[in-house]
Parts: C-alpha cells; sequence; structure tokens
C-alpha cells in the first residue's frame, strides 16, 4: 500500500485522478494533494513516507519539470517513482521530463486502464 | 504534420481542433454532438440548428483560454453557457446530473477541458518537435475578442452548449 501525492494546479483534475486511482483498484494507502511544485516539496518534507508522486507539468510558481529536478536531489529514482499526468505529450517534454528524473508519465486525457498500465510498475 | 516547417492551415487546426474535442469528450462528457451554427465567431451568444433545424440561441456565460505561443500563436477559447459549463464539469468530475457544483468547482473544470484540449491540439497539430508552449488556463465571465478568429465548433451537449474556438494572434 503507498501514499501518493498529486501534483496539478487543478482542483478538478486532483479529484479525477483520486476517482481513477480508486476505479483502477491500484493499492493506495492515502492520498495528498498539492497545487504546484513549491507545494509538492513541502507536502513531500512534510510526509517523507510518500511511495509515489504523480505530477502536472505546466503548474504556477514551480512547472513539473523543475519539481522532478527538486525531488531527485534528495530522492533517487529507484525510492521514489514520479510518474507525470500532462496534456503536454510531445516528444521533447518526454525526453526533458525523463532526464530530470520521471519514472514514466501518462497524457491527458487518461482512462482508469491507462492509469493503471502506468503505475502497475510501481504501486500493485 | 510532422515536418517542422510546415504551419497547419486553418482547415487543417480545425481538423485537429474537432479530432481534440472528440479525444477530451469521449471520455469525459456522456452526451456531445456537433451541431451546425448559425452565428459568426466573438458574438456573445452561440446560435446553432439542432438536428430537427430548430434555431437554437444560448448566452455565453464563461470562457476557459489556453494560450499557445511558437511559429503559431494565438489561444484555444472554451465559451459556454452556464449550462454547458456544468455539463462538462459534471462530466470531468463523474458525477450525476443531479449533483450541484460551486462556481469555482465549474470555472476549474472548464480550465481543465480547455488545458486537455489545447494540449491534444497540441500534440496533433503544432508541436511534434516540442517547441510550442502552452498558457495556463484563464477564466474569464465575459467573452472577449482575442485576436482574430481561427474558427470554430460548436457542440450541444447534454442540457448546455459550448463553443470550441480557436484564436489567433493579429500578427497571424
Amino acid at each position: 500500500m503507498a501514499k501518493v501525492l498529486i501534483v496539478d494546479d487543478s482542483a478538478t483534475m486532483r479529484k479525477i485522478i483520486m476517482r481513477v486511482l480508486r476505479q483502477a483498484e491500484l493499492k493506495v494507502e492515502d492520498v495528498l494533494e498539492a497545487g504546484n511544485g513549491l507545494e509538492g516539496l513541502a507536502a513531500l518534507g512534510k510526509a517523507p513516507d510518500i511511495g509515489l508522486i504523480l505530477s502536472d507539468v505546466n503548474m504556477p510558481q514551480m512547472n513539473g519539470l523543475e519539481f522532478v529536478k527538486k525531488v531527485r536531489e534528495a530522492h533517487p529514482k529507484e525510492k521514489l517513482p514520479m510518474v507525470m499526468i500532462t496534456t503536454e505529450g510531445g516528444e521533447a517534454m518526454i525526453q526533458q521530463a525523463m532526464s530530470n528524473g520521471a519514472n514514466g508519465y501518462v497524457t491527458k486525457p487518461f482512462t482508469p486502464e491507462s492509469i493503471r498500465t502506468a503505475l502497475a510498475g510501481f504501486i500493485g | 504534420m510532422s515536418n517542422s516547417t510546415h504551419l497547419p492551415s486553418r482547415e487543417e487546426l480545425l481538423d485537429v481542433l474537432r479530432e481534440s474535442v472528440h479525444e477530451v469528450f469521449s471520455s469525459t462528457v456522456t452526451s456531445f454532438k456537433q451541431a451546425a451554427q448559425v452565428c459568426e465567431q466573438g458574438e456573445t451568444a452561440v446560435a446553432l440548428e439542432d438536428e430537427n433545424g430548430v434555431r437554437v440561441t444560448a448566452s455565453i456565460d464563461l470562457e476557459a483560454a489556453v494560450a499557445f505561443k511558437g511559429s503559431l500563436s494565438g489561444s484555444v477559447v472554451v465559451r459556454c453557457s452556464a449550462q454547458g459549463a456544468m455539463d462538462i464539469a459534471r462530466g470531468l468530475l463523474m458525477l450525476d446530473a443531479t449533483t450541484s457544483l460551486a462556481v469555482q468547482e465549474i470555472e476549474d473544470a472548464l480550465g481543465e477541458c480547455a488545458n486537455m484540449v489545447s494540449g491534444v491540439l497540441k500534440r496533433r497539430a503544432l508541436d511534434p518537435r516540442g517547441t510550442f508552449e502552452l498558457g495556463l488556463p484563464e477564466i474569464r465571465r465575459a467573452p472577449k475578442v482575442i485576436g482574430r478568429p481561427g474558427g470554430m465548433l460548436v457542440y450541444q451537449l447534454s442540457e448546455g452548449v459550448v463553443s470550441m474556438e480557436l484564436w489567433l494572434d493579429e500578427s497571424q
């Protein structure tokens, strides 16, 4: 069972992701929310037992690409998986996210099946 | 459209906008049907003809815009009647037709809808090499002309109406 942090500036999208996580029947213990990368870092500081981060890319204050980079300064890829959930599925953005330390990505709009497939290796 | 030197024409953009809207609505909105618009882009109301040829007019009560910037610049704008915005928000949040929502929830959902449609448009038409930038959704309660019209598609939802529009910067 994993504690999941969802980072997205849209409260609607955070609710959708939570609902889809439930529908996908993934082993999620608890879900924390943050509205941008800065809030995400603060949430991670308060809850170091977070086991998976799902992050948007295009966000105010600190975007998802910077966020991944910052997280990786203290949390290696193997210990804390990060999956980008974004509308921006362009090749360059994906490459940038992966080189910054993301473990995977899902493009919006998504289905419970695509979320299950993307997260299966990280939470069962 | 994968050649970086080729900018999509207005017709190509509208085709991809249609595909983008269908991709987003298919997984979020329970009922949507493209209708024949009988109005001009930029008017404060949307007029359409339903399948029986009956003219329907809906005021634009809310709009969400996402700007795109690159070798082609402009905005994707989702313009709705109040009921249309409610239909979209309920669809995105997977709620039934009787669930009421706060204004902030509706606005946020409309912004996310614009975000997803512009993201798909960017992926499919504008950005094979990742050179386009998308802005954050901007919500407005009154329609605003933001450049020159690039095309519109009007949809009838369960109860409301939505106009999906492309606006191009004046310099384009």
